[in-house]
């Protein structure tokens, strides 16, 4: 009767270790499932908007001579008005995001809000002095209404 | 209930999603390409990315020719084009053999001038390789003109899983009709003929604008254009001189 009792206790405490086992299995494969869901669609996002700019500031900088207007503002910080309003033009946010185009260091057109999370993106230029770099920043796309109100504004008032 | 069977179950079942597990984990670092490819976007993004950097190489190379042109345009001079060079001059017509700057010949001299010019730029380029000094050059005249280059080597993009290959053309407007090298050549042409090997001839029937040299039966000419352009790498405008001789001994190949 001892010897039968023992086994049964016994057969309990190892269908429960295994048993809690299974449910931590569970527990971390839903939780890893989540993450790297989270990370992906976070990444396609980003992503995207970075792909967008770029192809935007491409164009930009190959109709008009603009490429040279933009040499000349790198230079000597001339001819800000002018490209500023082509920029504007194109990049009025027909596509719901705000651009921040800086040379280097020197800030061609910006927004009013600077959030986190844009990102670079480096388009090169040939001068006499070596390749120039123009810096786009980009971005995330605007999910509140207050922020995408702050950005069409800024635009407008400018 | 069997309890053989009780015992046995939760091991049982333990193993087997372990064994789910383990295999999700294995195709899931496996097949991180495919499964790259499956995420929304991910690989339309890779072929936007990719072709983003083919188009920044190629606005890149547009913008190297349009400053590069007016740089070679004034270099031009001194180039062979098939009937060799004296001194810094470039001889358009030598013992018989015409090699006047009209037609191909201008594309050859003025695609050599400017794929000597190109190359600067395009091998600071690091991002790729942009093949250059190959560039096969044609003049188009239409209100001014439109430079031309074909390059046989394309741009190649390489990626994991994709390999994009770009044709290595440009198609650049230029200020410039080239006018004084066709409406000069024909004057010397006319000379040629008209004047084979006698240098008074030469002299009495050349432009005013014309400036001569004579050593022996050749003859070399400096032509002032009057036209001014603007050199990437000069303060100043140069004016634009044209720098061709002729070679008249055994004139007209005889």
């Amino acid at each position: 009767m001892n010897r039968k009792g023992s086994s049964s206790t016994v057969s309990f405490y190892v269908d429960l270790i295994f048993m809690m086992l299974i449910i931590l299995m569970l527990i971390v494969f839903v939780i890893y499932g989540i993450t790297v869901h989270k990370a992906k669609s976070k990444e396609v996002v980003d992503i995207q908007s970075v792909n967008l700019g770029e192809i935007q500031l491409i164009n930009f900088l190959r109709v008009d001579d603009n490429a040279h207007k933009i040499e000349n503002f790198k230079n000597n910080n001339s001819g800000l008005d002018e490209i500023k309003i082509e920029l504007e033009q194109i990049f009025k946010p027909s596509f719901g995001r705000c651009y921040n185009i800086m040379i280097d260091d020197k800030i061609l057109l910006t927004n009013a809000y600077l959030g986190e999370g844009f990102y670079d993106s480096i388009i090169k230029l040939p001068s006499k002095d070596g390749i120039i770099n123009i810096k786009l920043r980009v971005q995330k796309f605007y999910f509140d209404d207050k922020l995408k109100n702050n950005c069409f504004s800024q635009f407008e008032n400018e | 209930m069997n309890k053989k069977g009780a015992v046995f179950f939760m091991p049982v079942l333990f193993l087997i999603v372990l064994g789910v597990f383990g295999f999700f984990l294995y195709s899931d670092n496996t097949h991180k390409i495919k499964d790259r490819y499956n995420l929304l976007g991910i690989g339309q993004n890779e072929v936007i990315n990719t072709y983003n950097e083919g188009e920044k190489a190629l606005l890149y190379l547009d913008e190297s020719v349009k400053l590069s042109l007016n740089k070679a345009l004034i270099n031009v001079n001194g180039i062979d084009i098939g009937c060799s060079i004296t001194k810094g001059y470039s001889f358009v017509y030598s013992k018989g053999k015409e090699c006047y700057l009209e037609g191909d010949n201008l594309n050859k001299a003025f695609g050599t001038a400017l794929n000597a010019e190109l190359d600067k730029f395009l091998k600071q380029y690091d991002d790729l390789e942009i093949p250059s000094n190959s560039y096969d050059v044609k003049i188009i005249l239409n209100k001014g003109s439109i430079i031309k280059g074909e390059n046989n080597k394309q741009i190649e993009v390489k990626k994991e899983g994709i390999n994009y290959m770009i044709k290595n053309n440009f198609n650049v407007k230029m200020n410039y009709d080239f006018s004084d090298f066709i409406d000069n050549n024909k004057k010397i042409k006319e000379l040629v003929i008209k004047c084979a090997d006698n240098d008074k001839c030469w002299s009495d029937n050349i432009d005013k604008k014309w400036k001569i040299t004579k050593e022996g039966k050749v003859f070399m000419f400096d032509i002032n254009t009057g036209k001014m352009f603007k050199s990437y790498d000069q303060d100043n405008d140069v004016e634009l001189i044209l720098k061709m001789a002729v070679d008249m001994n055994n004139p007209l190949g005889k």
